[in-house]
């Protein structure tokens, strides 16, 4: 008997399991109670359907982590997925965020120092790989926006740490401890709004974030930077030599005819091959300019690893091959 | 005492943290577990191992938003945990009828040790339920996350039982084609 299956209804939402739980209680209530809190609901629903009339043109977002599901607030906390030591050995996550709010349209992302993945797991969004400065289009799901996910990565003091046998985290520079990850927001009635996650790094190598309203200022030439190209863009710029347009033709050839769903497939036949290793996997992305290079079938990805916890660095290629049964294989592995 | 107060204990490591949870909680988790272990004794053993878990991962968890969810999670996995190893506890009639209904609608894990699997496909089961009406979502939680019967759903939700029998058949047919479409199965 398979119990497998039970075993992976564990994993569905938090959200969905307190709501069946607190929906049977409600019904338990006594006629005259459940009257009785009819009747204050629909006293509240009028209060707040009145307040909801006069501050309809207010709009807010909160930031939460990702693994912890744990709100970011103003004052700053540990992020308790992940610490730095002196030498860059990262344990855990760094700090993977999401935003919650309403109808909020689009929000554009300027990182300061550092650089950000963003993934949807949804698959509907261009994603973004280390990069400083995008726009990410939330739309009117809602229950969508848990599923954007924006990974902080600080690549540059990592390689600090981890490059120069001599250095401390506490003799860092300024830029290397510390970062701001500008959130400039539009919501769909077209009002706006900034906020803006500040993180930083203490001596014990534990990141603090704090999240709070933001005024761009002059100086902050970071926000003005232009965005970057998406992973999985179709966009070719025209001012470039036709040599390269051509080669960047050449790229989108050779990949077209895989299309999202496939490349879905080919990663979660990656994510088995790993589960029999030492590695756990923490993200896993397509590599469109690798796998043009490749000949054949042939399709790269680049892993981000942890072995005992440990982020190993640098990130592994994967290459896989789809065999003519429609099954993806693993044909090599390693950096 | 509210959620959010008890799990402050948890991070201030006072004892009484545990003290309160039970208070709040026992018999509801003790009934998740008893739904699968179905002995007294071995239930109360995962209750005890459910709050030594809780202890050990808050910090660094803070599930003060969702915290019976938190718990419910965990005598839930320790429950099936001991189900599986103690061959000397008696067969669930409602753990076999469980696992035939969701026999055509979700792939057989390669291996348990595959997490990374086992939280994708309950991501998309997640997103799926999202897509269906209140009453629906939950009558596929406490059909298959907490493992009551047929009657105990058509109770709690005052509906006939042939009614979550058929609306059940039909968010399992549902979820099925979801999971092909997203190429799982």
């Amino acid at each position: 008997m398979n119990m497998d299956k039970l075993y992976c209804i564990g994993y569905i939402d938090d959200e969905l399991i307190e709501k069946a739980d607190k929906y049977i209680s409600k019904k338990k209530k006594c006629t005259f109670k459940k009257l009785t809190a009819l009747a204050a609901s629909f006293i509240t629903i009028f209060l707040i359907f009145a307040a909801l009339i006069s501050f309809k043109n207010k709009n807010t977002i909160t930031a939460y982590a990702y693994v912890t599901n744990e709100k970011i607030t103003s004052t700053a906390a540990v992020i308790k997925t992940g610490t730095i030591s002196d030498s860059g050995e990262m344990k855990g996550h760094q700090l993977i965020f999401y935003i919650l709010g309403e109808n909020i349209e689009k929000i554009r992302f300027s990182c300061k120092n550092q650089q950000l993945d963003f993934k949807d797991w949804t698959e509907k969004r261009n994603e973004y790989a280390n990069a400083q400065n995008f726009e990410i289009s939330y739309g009117n799901n809602k229950k969508e926006y848990k599923y954007l996910t924006i990974s902080w990565i600080p690549n540059k003091t990592i390689s600090e740490l981890s490059d120069n046998e001599n250095a401390k985290i506490k003799n860092l520079a300024k830029e290397l401890k510390e970062d701001i990850i500008v959130m400039e927001v539009t919501f769909k009635n077209g009002n706006t709004a900034t906020k803006a996650i500040s993180i930083s790094l203490s001596d014990n190598g534990k990141f603090l974030a704090s999240f709070s309203d933001y005024k761009i200022k002059k100086t902050d030439k970071f926000v003005r930077r232009s965005n970057d190209k998406p992973l999985n863009s179709t966009y070719i710029d025209k001012n470039e030599n036709t040599n390269k347009i051509s080669s960047i033709k050449n790229e989108r050839k050779s990949v077209y005819k895989l299309s999202k769903k496939q490349i879905k497939k080919a990663e979660i036949a990656a994510i088995r091959y790993y589960s029999k290793t030492i590695f756990t996997v923490n993200y896993i992305k397509f590599d469109k300019k690798g796998s043009a290079k490749l000949h054949g079938k042939k399709y790269q990805f680049i892993v981000n690893v942890s072995k005992e916890g440990i982020i190993q660095n640098p990130d592994r290629m994967i290459i896989l091959k789809k065999n003519r049964k429609g099954i993806w294989k693993v044909t090599n592995e390693g950096y | 005492m509210e959620d959010e107060k008890i799990v402050q204990l948890y991070f201030n490591r006072d004892e009484n943290a545990i003290k309160y949870t039970a208070d709040k909680y026992s018999s509801k988790l003790c009934n998740i577990s008893y739904k699968i272990i179905r002995d007294t004794c071995t239930v109360q053993e995962c209750e005890n191992d459910t709050y030594m878990e809780t202890w050990k991962r808050i910090p660094p968890s803070n599930p003060k938003d969702y915290f019976f969810a938190f718990l419910a999670r965990i005598i839930r996995t320790i429950s099936i945990d001991r189900y599986r190893k103690e061959t000397s506890l008696k067969r669930n009639c409602n753990i076999v009828e469980l696992s035939k209904e969701l026999d055509n609608c979700i792939p057989a894990i390669d291996s348990v040790e595959s997490e990374i699997e086992a939280k994708l496909l309950g991501e998309m089961v997640s997103r799926f339920l999202y897509t269906l009406s209140d009453e629906k979502q939950i009558m596929f939680v406490r059909r298959y996350f907490y493992m009551e019967s047929i009657a105990e759903i058509a109770k709690h939700l005052s509906i006939t039982e042939s009614k979550v029998k058929t609306s059940l058949f039909r968010v399992r047919g549902k979820l099925k084609i979801y999971l092909e479409k997203e190429e799982f199965l």
